[in-house]
């Protein structure tokens, strides 16, 4: 079952995916990303059926852009959250998206955030969250040891404790992990350039 | 279990002398475990008309959009706000919509109407409307609210006692279901204030007044010679000094809210 986690900083937000594709008992791939980046300053970690994660943060992102593209600013990640949330819940009675996603965004004025949104298109904005199985460490982590505005260090030291949880408490714990990072500067791979 | 008990609500409405409160828990849940101590379940229609909506959360979060949608659409017609008994006939117009394939929330109604009467209903998820003089409920700890309200509820309370009654019985029932609680979201209106209070576990409103009653394992007929001091819970807030009493019979306030009844592990307004 695929982990996926996030929290907010004091100025970036960070979201963390495994980067395991599995089906039954066979590891398809071992480097999939599961963190999509919906523009320069949103990022959308997605966890659940795999075709439907794929082509649902896929639609979710040109969506975005389309938006950028005709009004000529980006959404806020308000109205990215909510937009996301709307098309879950239509789509909710008729031909429902197994995909539970973690929504993580810069707004200049607003500062970081993180979006919390159910396969069933529950929305809630919220400091600290976790889907999957590795939720169960995850989340008991943060609860210790988050503390508002922390460090992009502090950040990163926590979410390598909660990776070393879920390697070493998951009995089907994923080998690895992608982490991603959200601030001024826009969003990126964390650890990369 | 089952979907109206997905993420956990707790709703209270009550009528008072010229005002009214509404109160909810802040507990979002994902069946066992905990999303968030935040969640808003009470939604301002206007100054005067607020809808709680229990039950499943996103079909609580897209009801209530249709809802504003259909309030504001009523405001520009109109040109002015609904009543609560015309938006209450409305909300159940839109639910029974949805007969056989239906929003699974529990709405609670509260609002001041003609000449700031105040109003309250509720419905279950297909629109079938119950009215109440007195106080209304919906959500997992419907059970106890009904019982809590019922022994707690009097007549024509003004707008403070109300605020107490009514955070007491919430906080009461959800201390005993496992899916609401995390403290308590109460509105207190009246025809001239919104005031709006949240509720946290273990810390008074009055700081000085903090106490904490702690029941003994054993039951305590005889007042207590010098007993091993009692520990307050280690997730209190260390905070205001808090007052222990060995046995919750012998705490001066206990048997103050009505006979027999002690709190537990809460302050007592």
């Amino acid at each position: 079952m695929e982990s996926v986690f996030g929290l907010v900083g004091k100025d970036f937000a960070i979201v963390v995916a495994d980067s395991s594709a599995v089906h039954s008992i066979l590891v398809h791939k071992t480097n999939e990303d599961k963190i999509m980046l919906l523009d320069s300053h949103k990022l959308m970690g997605a966890s659940g059926e795999t075709g439907d994660r794929a082509q649902f943060t896929e639609y979710i992102q040109k969506n975005v852009a389309l938006y950028q593209f005709r009004n000529g600013i980006p959404l806020t990640t308000a109205a990215a959250a909510n937009f996301t949330r709307g098309e879950l819940a239509t789509a909710l009675r008729k031909n429902p998206y197994m995909v539970n996603i973690i929504l993580a965004g810069y707004d200049k004025d607003i500062g970081p955030s993180v979006y919390f949104i159910d396969y069933i298109a529950s929305l809630h904005k919220v400091d600290k969250a976790a889907f999957g199985y590795g939720s169960y460490f995850a989340l008991s982590m943060m609860d210790r040891h988050y503390r508002k505005d922390m460090t992009v260090e502090e950040a990163v030291d926590l979410v390598d404790k909660i990776i070393m949880e879920i390697r070493s408490r998951l009995v089907v714990a994923p080998p690895n992990f992608v982490i991603k990072i959200v601030d001024k500067d826009g969003a990126r791979e964390y650890g990369l350039a | 279990m089952s979907i109206f008990e997905y993420n956990g609500s707790a709703l209270v409405a009550m009528v008072g002398k010229n005002c009214f409160a509404i109160a909810s828990d802040r507990r979002l849940g994902v069946q066992l475990q905990t999303i968030a101590t935040d969640f808003q379940k009470i939604y301002k229609i206007h100054d005067k008309l607020f809808i709680g909506l229990s039950g499943l959360a996103t079909d609580a979060q897209t009801l209530y959009q249709r809802l504003v949608f259909r309030h504001k659409l009523y405001q520009l017609r109109e040109e002015r706000d609904m009543k609560p008994e015309t938006f209450s006939s409305l909300v159940s117009a839109i639910l029974y919509e949805k007969r056989f394939g239906p929003y699974f929330c529990q709405p609670v109604i509260a609002g001041l109407g003609d000449e700031d009467k105040p109003f309250i209903c509720t419905m279950d998820s297909i629109g079938a409307k119950e009215l109440a003089k007195d106080f209304v409920v919906a959500g997992t700890a419907s059970e106890s609210l009904y019982g809590a309200c019922e022994s707690m509820f009097k007549p024509d309370m003004d707008a403070e006692e109300l605020f107490e009654t009514i955070s007491q019985a919430l906080l009461s029932s959800v201390d005993r279901d496992c899916l609401s609680g995390w403290g308590g979201h109460v509105y207190v209106v009246t025809p001239t204030e919104v005031s709006e209070r949240i509720l946290k576990e273990f810390v008074a409103k009055r700081p000085e007044s903090v106490v904490h009653i702690l029941l003994s394992p054993t039951v305590c007929p005889n007042p207590p010679n010098p007993l091993p001091p009692v520990r307050s819970p280690s997730f209190a807030p260390p905070g205001p000094p808090s007052i222990t009493f060995p046995c919750s019979r012998h705490h001066p306030l206990a048997n103050t809210l009505r006979p027999g009844v002690t709190s537990i592990g809460y302050p007592l307004f």
